[in-house]
């Protein structure tokens, strides 16, 4: 990066279920990352919305509601890893000289977000029924899953662990969609309805809506904001494609090769100058919690084969080596797609500052945060506090 | 859903019928076509699954 940059701000909407207008999700996470930096809107530089349904403008338009003083507004999508790409490109506005504050900002509801609309053919009424080049989500995981299984013989026991975990962890998180208000068994997680196997309901990411918005600056903006909080760097930020390999799957990859993965996280590694061994929390797209245990070891946390036995160690719940999802994750935090990566952004920056009491990992120095978005694209950054 | 691989080297991933305890991996599968969808003037439209090679020819083939 050119310049350093530093988080200096953060705001969420809770995640929820029920209905909540967008544009007030928007506002609410927009003045949360606005008063959490101290700042009023006339003095961001540029904004980046990530959305995917919704009409034309819709991100101007809401935008409007914090203020209208003329600044650049840019609308970005790359799927789940929508709000990844909108912060990548605010720290990237701020790193080259474009602004010296930027705000990027993730929203968006999964009940208005359908298939993609067919044409009917030629001397039709209606589209044909499509099931060529659809594979969801479910089904693709549980093909991670049960070749998993049959490759390392991982148990439906550690999926659940995984998936209890992140559940418990949520259970504090004011912003998370899923809060059990009591300790989340392994049992309770197998006894839920089965969506495709091993994974059960209770292993599944929830469907919602929400907001989250992150603002970051020049280290001249953050030192002067500070207030005697320690400052949050962005010391890697890297986002890539699918690289061609043999086998490679073409189509319904959901979320691409696992190569991805190591590749993104290799870079990132580079660019901060430390390694898997220096993180103290991590964040990733765990919509399922095979997710989670492929990632512990495409990011170099463990090594091949090795992630059953982090989990069955604790090593990776808040208190143990290095924890995963400190927040709940997809799972039970919760992921209505664009605003993720920055919900996790929102975890991170706090976890570094000290603030997240109940559900705070101690002594927190490190954070990786990392969002698949399906097409597919791998972005990945490294906060510090320092 | 699954993926098979062909004798050709392409890698498919498609649909699979029958439940989890009618598979394993590395069992071998052979090609079916069904019915996947009927238009409401009865206009069928047809696709393909894979089952276990041992399954006798099943109902849904048109």
């Amino acid at each position: 990066m050119n310049r350093e940059v530093y988080v200096i701000g953060v705001g969420m909407h809770p995640f929820t279920k029920g209905y909540v207008p967008l544009r007030d999700m928007y506002f609410t996470a927009g003045v949360g990352a606005l008063e959490d930096a101290g700042l009023k809107f006339r003095d961001i530089g540029c904004l980046y919305n990530g959305y995917i349904g919704g009409g034309m403008m819709e991100g101007v338009g809401y935008a409007k509601d914090l203020g209208m003083t003329g600044l650049p507004v840019v609308h970005v999508e790359n799927a789940s890893a929508t709000g990844s790409s909108a912060f990548r490109e605010a720290v990237w506005a701020v790193s080259g000289g474009a602004a010296d504050v930027a705000m990027a900002m993730g929203f968006d509801d999964m009940a208005r977000i359908g298939m993609p609309r067919r044409k009917p053919p030629p001397g039709r009424k209606k589209a044909v029924p499509g099931f060529e080049n659809i594979l969801l989500p479910a089904g693709f995981f549980a093909m991670w899953a049960v070749r998993r299984m049959h490759e390392a013989g991982t148990t439906v026991e550690t999926f659940a662990a995984i998936a209890a975990k992140n559940w418990n962890h949520a259970r504090h998180n004011p912003m998370a969609q899923r809060r059990a208000d009591h300790e989340i068994t392994v049992e309770e997680v197998l006894a839920a309805p089965m969506v495709a196997y091993p994974h059960t309901a209770m292993m599944a990411c929830t469907s919602g809506a929400g907001a989250a918005c992150a603002i970051v600056a020049t280290r001249e903006w953050a030192k002067r904001l500070a207030s005697g909080r320690p400052l949050v760097k962005v010391v890697a930020s890297q986002l890539q494609s699918e690289v061609y390999s043999q086998g490679h799957v073409f189509l319904g990859a959901v979320v691409g090769p696992a190569s991805s993965t190591e590749r993104t996280a290799q870079l990132a590694y580079e660019e901060a100058g430390l390694g898997p061994k220096d993180l103290s929390l991590v964040h990733v797209h765990d919509a399922f919690p095979i997710e989670e245990l492929m990632y512990y070891e495409l990011l170099g946390i463990c090594g091949p084969g090795e992630g059953d036995r982090l989990v069955h160690d604790g090593d990776t719940a808040i208190g143990g080596r290095i924890p995963f999802s400190t927040d709940g994750g997809l799972t039970a935090r919760g992921h209505p797609g664009r605003p993720t990566g920055l919900a996790q952004v929102w975890d991170a920056t706090r976890q570094l500052r000290g603030e997240q009491g109940p559900f705070q990992v101690p002594g927190a120095r490190n954070a990786l945060v990392h969002m698949m978005g399906a097409g597919s694209v791998c972005a990945i950054h490294i906060l510090q506090r320092e | 859903m699954g993926q098979i691989d062909l004798p050709e080297g392409v890698r498919v991933q498609t649909r699979i019928d029958g439940g989890p305890e009618d598979f394993e991996v590395g069992m071998p599968m052979r090609l079916e076509a069904d019915v996947v969808a009927t238009d409401e003037d009865g206009t069928e439209y047809c696709g393909f699954k894979f089952v276990p090679q041992s399954t006798s020819s099943t109902r849904s083939t048109p």
